[in-house]
């Protein structure tokens, strides 16, 4: 193994969260799989409720009486029976990305207080010293915490996801098989196919797309004398209230708006997020696409400057006066 | 025999304080050196600048390089202990050894074993599971396991018994030093080193105050423990330190000749503790 490779592995010594947390959100899905309750819960909806374009055929699900009416409660694998046939696939796709969503979320988390973390936690218990005892240069090693950061953790989160894929797909296609439904329809290659290119979509958009943020939050982490949440959240915020204040424009906060939100056109057109399909994509052009757009190559120059500047820091730092 | 370190007009400003106020030094290879001051004195401030961790004018080379601007390039050859605290407290004993065996191209992981299996420590545990004296222990372990030119220690038994402290330094005489490699040594604890050094080097308010070897100190300084009767003539040889001790008073002369000296008493060599006291009174002055 290249020494690279070891300062990354260190990371996962450290950080074991990145790690533990998927595991522990695959082991809560695996759980709803065998209980049964993964495949979606009960679904309730009010009496004149459509599903599909059409309303709900009498003798479904049954029906209960709620504080606002007549409520009634279906199960899930009933009202996908309900659901018009070419329309099933999207619905599907959709909660296979939802999977992925959730991971992403999860391990997005991580990896942000990772990378706040990563370059002050040494410095704080001040086993700084005992790092930079050893013949490791700190380009090497802030651009480890950043292959941690940028790549591993969503390749860790898109594997995850495809993993807690296959166990919605399992769980629902016993469900279904139970209740008499059709339980290849959980695994129609489409359908699986477009949550796993879902996955790593969202991987690619974490890697590239965030990488100035990364970066960003690794300088903050270099930087911050005590508490590098507060140096890394509180400049933005002060900069675009600067800003709205001396010129009345707002054009930090938009700018800052623009780069957190996640560029997800690819997945949904705009016409099919209110029905909630997916949209089917071509994962290769969703890509292609990403990378060669203005803002994502911007950004890389961006997370080059700001990753720069983080080990200029961490290099240059006086550790303990 | 060649440098190891060469300092010229090293300083160190923090604001309008000078920690290092133009100190020059040079440091042999094979040499045990005890770079020794009050608190305050500069000594963390030198060190750092030798590792290249701080910032300094001057000239400084270690190594033959400019420690701050190559210091990964010096750090192949050089080691270094802080104080006991900077293992970090997450990481076990096994992830360590095998960290710094896969990145410092120097690690002789047979050597570090062997040390590890002399000590109680299992490889199993986490750093903070480990009390004080099996963190230093593991910490020598993994640096004496380098094969390093220069190996620096500051206050590296901080906070240890004295039975640790004892086992510490003749576990580094008696298993790392061959005399070729040099030690570069701060601690407070002076009479505990003074037996292992070779050179001393005092340092005060951001200066040297000494700089010699052990041998000269014996040939240079002298202590007498002055017959009472005596005490008259023996002040007028201008000792520069006198204390009082268990009914005899003890004075400390330099480049005094020493059968002079023992018409007045017992003449012996100070110990480094008290030739220290006696040279910072005098700095004070």
């Amino acid at each position: 193994m290249s020494r690279f490779a070891w300062l990354m592995r260190r990371e996962f010594w450290e950080h074991r969260a990145i790690w533990i947390a998927p595991a522990v959100v695959l082991g809560l899905l695996l759980l709803g799989a065998v209980t049964g309750n993964v495949f979606m819960g009960e679904i309730r909806i009010d009496a004149d409720t459509e599903i599909g374009g059409a309303p709900v055929p009498a003798g479904h699900g049954q029906e209960s009486a709620g504080a606002e009416g007549s409520v009634r409660v279906l199960g899930a694998g009933e009202a996908l029976e309900l659901v018009p046939p070419e329309k099933r696939e999207g619905l599907l796709a959709v909660i296979y990305a939802a999977v992925a969503g959730v991971m992403f979320v999860v391990l997005g988390s991580i990896g942000f207080v990772y990378s706040l973390d990563a370059l002050y936690a040494d410095r704080r218990d001040r086993s700084v010293l005992f790092w930079k005892s050893l013949p490791l240069s700190d380009t090497e090693t802030v651009l480890a915490k950043f292959c941690v950061a940028a790549v591993a953790i969503p390749v860790l989160a898109a594997a995850a996801s495809i993993a807690g894929q296959l166990i919605i797909a399992t769980g629902g296609s016993v469900k279904l098989a139970l209740t008499g439904g059709d339980a290849s329809l959980m695994w129609l290659p489409q359908v699986i196919g477009s949550g796993a290119a879902a996955a790593v979509m969202m991987a690619v958009i974490c890697a590239f797309w965030y990488a100035p943020v990364t970066a960003y939050l690794l300088l903050a982490s270099a930087w911050a004398p005590k508490s590098p949440f507060l140096w890394a959240v509180l400049p933005p915020i002060a900069l675009s209230m600067l800003e709205k204040i001396a010129f009345g424009s707002s054009h930090v906060s938009a700018f800052l708006k623009d780069r957190m939100g996640a560029p997800l056109g690819a997945l949904f057109a705009d016409d099919n997020v209110k029905s909630g399909a997916l949209q089917p994509f071509d994962l290769a052009s969703g890509i292609a696409e990403l990378l060669v757009s203005p803002g994502t190559l911007l950004g890389l120059v961006g997370a080059a400057a700001l990753l720069a500047a983080a080990i200029w820091v961490r290099r240059y730092r006086d550790e303990t006066t | 025999m060649s440098n190891l370190i060469e300092a010229r007009g090293l300083t160190k400003r923090f604001g309008s304080t000078r920690a290092l106020d133009g100190i020059s030094f040079a440091i042999p290879e094979g040499k045990i050196v005890g770079l020794i001051g009050p608190n305050g004195a500069g000594k963390t401030t030198a060190l750092k600048a030798v590792l290249g961790l701080t910032r300094f004018e001057g000239s400084l080379n270690v190594l033959g390089r400019d420690p701050y601007r190559q210091r990964h390039e010096i750090m192949q050859d050089v080691c270094f202990i802080a104080d006991v605290a900077v293992l970090p407290r997450w990481i076990r004993v096994q992830q360590v050894v095998d960290f710094v065996a896969a990145t410092h191209p120097r690690f002789r992981r047979e050597v570090c074993d062997q040390f590890l299996s002399r000590t109680d420590i299992k490889r199993t545990s986490r750093v903070r599971e480990l009390s004080k004296g099996m963190i230093t222990q593991l910490h020598l372990a993994l640096v004496m396991a380098i094969d390093a030119k220069l190996l620096v220690l500051d206050e590296p038994t901080l906070g240890l018994d004295i039975l640790m402290r004892k086992q510490f330094y003749e576990t580094l005489l008696n298993d790392y030093f061959d005399g070729q490699r040099t030690i570069l040594v701060t601690t407070h604890q002076v009479e505990e080193i003074e037996h292992i050094l070779t050179d001393l080097l005092f340092i005060n308010h951001g200066r040297i105050v000494l700089d010699s070897s052990m041998d000269d100190v014996a040939l240079r300084y002298a202590q007498l423990a002055v017959r009472p009767d005596r005490a008259e003539e023996a002040r007028a040889l201008g000792p520069i330190a006198v204390r009082q001790g268990l009914g005899r008073t003890y004075m400390i002369f330099a480049d005094t000749p020493r059968d002079e000296l023992g018409k007045l008493g017992d003449v012996g060599v100070p110990s480094v503790a008290d030739l220290f006291v006696a040279l910072m009174q005098g700095d004070r002055k």
